[in-house]
């Protein structure tokens, strides 16, 4: 397993370089800016408005979380060969130990850029003081989010390949802006109506349903992100008899 | 093992020691000063209660540097370290690392019902109104659980990843535990000595919180080594120590108590419900010892 955990951090290292990259940059512009922001409030220079801040640090985060998916992406396009998987398929391992490896490694940067997060998470802690507000649990519901959609787009990319695969995947975004749409048609959405729709949008989410509901997500994750891999197992050698 | 490997051996214990109190013995007076308080006593702040929450999961990270420079300085190398999942024929560790330490903190609950609140029932004292609302929480909360997850490794690699194995090898294992535990509450005691777990407000301060961490140290330390001996791998202890510092009983409390619960509870010193706790650690400590002495079927 270490060896294969090797190779996909070789074949992937560029990509896990820009990562790291991106995460010290949005880091460091996010932390200058609270610094910045939290000295012109001290100064009385300007409104304390942590929520502001607050959004633009999630904001952040989104998009760090959402740079892991192109990483996986490249990440199965690297062995997307017939005879490279026949020789895996010959090994102790089998395929199974190369899907096993993918999924830990898909988890492994998601835990790396939720540490990242941690850390610059703890520093705006230390820059804003007692204008601090800890986003830590919303980078659990993005780790979460972020594992669904691996645990949706894995067995895509292993059953049709990584040309193929977006494409199917784009099915259930479908379903999902489906959803969305009846929701919007029939479900609450009066924070949308409200003067400030972000606190409107915070207080609904503060909301005991809502929390509960959420609360499920990191567990549902996890359960789906297995259910995925075994789906993947299910699907794998199927897939690869379609590699070119 | 000979005399030479024993030598070595004590060497790399003390080196990882200076190394992983260092940081904390410098630091914790230095941030103190800063602050013009001590950083984790009652009545801080809300910016000294941020820099102590941030330097709190920082400080973590020190035996898990100490261990690696160990490593390094020491050139052992990277045998053992711990660091696989050894998943097969362990997972029944890994679910006990999580389950017992929630039991754990639920039987406290009970205990605390049982002994500080006579005149409040317990449908008033833990109401589920709000059900969602509390339910809710406290599965975010378990979940979150997962970003304490880094500094609790940070500790766990450097205690029981690498402390406790060189410490059995030069001495019995019921030793062993006592020694690895007042080290790992001694590493503690400038973070007790700031208040950190028992305020400052209380008879014989700082020394009898420190040696109250030391004993819950020990009764911990137990369990811990027992996870990580049985598995050889650091992180149901990872789990367990994230557990025990995310959803401590403080924090149940805090999620299912009543208003006139809290009320109760804010006259009661931390030292008593420090001592209301100490049975259950104990019984899971010495329930942990006896396992730990026998063999792995």
């Amino acid at each position: 397993m270490k060896g294969l955990l090797y190779k996909n951090f070789m074949s992937s290292r560029l990509h896990i370089a820009a990562l790291v990259f991106m995460l010290l940059t949005f880091g460091s512009f996010i932390i200058l800016f609270a610094f910045v922001a939290t000295n012109n409030m001290k100064s009385g220079m300007s409104e304390p408005n942590t929520s502001s801040i607050t959004t633009l640090v999630v904001m952040t985060f989104f998009m760090i979380f959402f740079l892991i998916e192109p990483l996986s992406s490249e990440l199965f396009a690297t062995d997307e060969k017939a005879t490279t998987c026949s020789f895996f398929f010959s090994t102790p391992q089998s395929g199974k130990g190369l899907l096993q490896s993918k999924y830990y490694f898909v988890l492994l940067m998601d835990l790396g850029v939720l540490f990242g997060c941690f850390i610059i998470d703890t520093i705006l802690m230390i820059v804003m003081g007692e204008y601090a507000v800890s986003t830590l649990t919303t980078c659990v519901i993005l780790f979460s989010v972020m594992l669904i959609l691996m645990a949706f787009r894995i067995p895509c990319y292993v059953r049709f390949g990584s040309k193929v695969g977006p494409e199917v995947q784009a099915l259930y975004f479908y379903g999902l802006m489906c959803i969305i749409v009846v929701y919007g048609l029939f479900g609450n959405i009066s924070f949308f109506f409200e003067e400030n729709i972000l606190e409107a949008l915070i207080t609904y989410l503060q909301s005991g349903k809502v929390i509960f509901v959420l609360s499920f997500l990191p567990y549902v994750a996890i359960l789906l992100y297995y259910l995925s891999y075994r789906i993947s197992l299910a699907l794998y050698r199927k897939g690869v008899e379609s590699y070119e | 093992m000979n005399k030479k490997e024993k030598r070595m051996g004590i060497l790399r214990l003390v080196l990882f020691c200076v190394l992983a109190f260092l940081p904390l013995y410098v630091l914790t007076p230095v941030l103190n000063k800063v602050c013009g308080e001590l950083i984790f006593s009652e009545h801080i702040s809300i910016q000294t209660a941020v820099y102590a929450q941030a330097f709190g999961s920082l400080a973590m990270l020190a035996p898990a540097v100490a261990h690696l420079l160990t490593r390094l300085f020491t050139k052992e190398g990277f045998k053992n370290t711990y660091l696989g999942f050894q998943l097969k024929g362990n997972v029944r560790y890994y679910v006990a690392s999580v389950v017992v330490k929630l039991a754990e903190a639920t039987v406290v609950m009970f205990l605390i019902w049982g002994i500080l609140m006579k005149e409040i029932t317990f449908g008033d004292a833990f109401t589920m109104t709000d059900w969602q609302l509390r339910v809710g929480t406290f599965l975010l909360q378990l979940a979150a659980s997962i970003i304490l997850f880094f500094p609790a490794f940070g500790e766990e690699w450097g205690w029981r990843g690498y402390m406790m194995p060189k410490l059995m090898e030069l001495m019995p294992k019921p030793l062993a535990v006592l020694v690895g535990g007042i080290i790992w509450g001694l590493w503690h005691a400038p973070l007790t000595i700031s208040g950190h777990n028992f305020g400052t407000e209380y008879k014989f301060y700082p020394w009898l919180g420190i040696l109250l961490m030391c004993l819950f140290c020990v009764l911990m330390n137990a369990f811990l080594t027992l996870l990580t001996e049985r598995t050889k791998s650091i992180y149901p202890a990872s789990f367990c120590h994230m557990i025990n510092n995310n959803l401590s009983v403080g924090i149940m409390l805090t999620i299912f108590a009543a208003p006139a619960a809290l009320e109760k509870m804010a006259d009661v010193s931390s030292v008593t419900l420090f001592l209301i706790m100490l049975p259950t650690t104990a019984i899971i400590g010495i329930i942990s010892m006896v396992l730990l002495m026998r063999k792995k079927k």
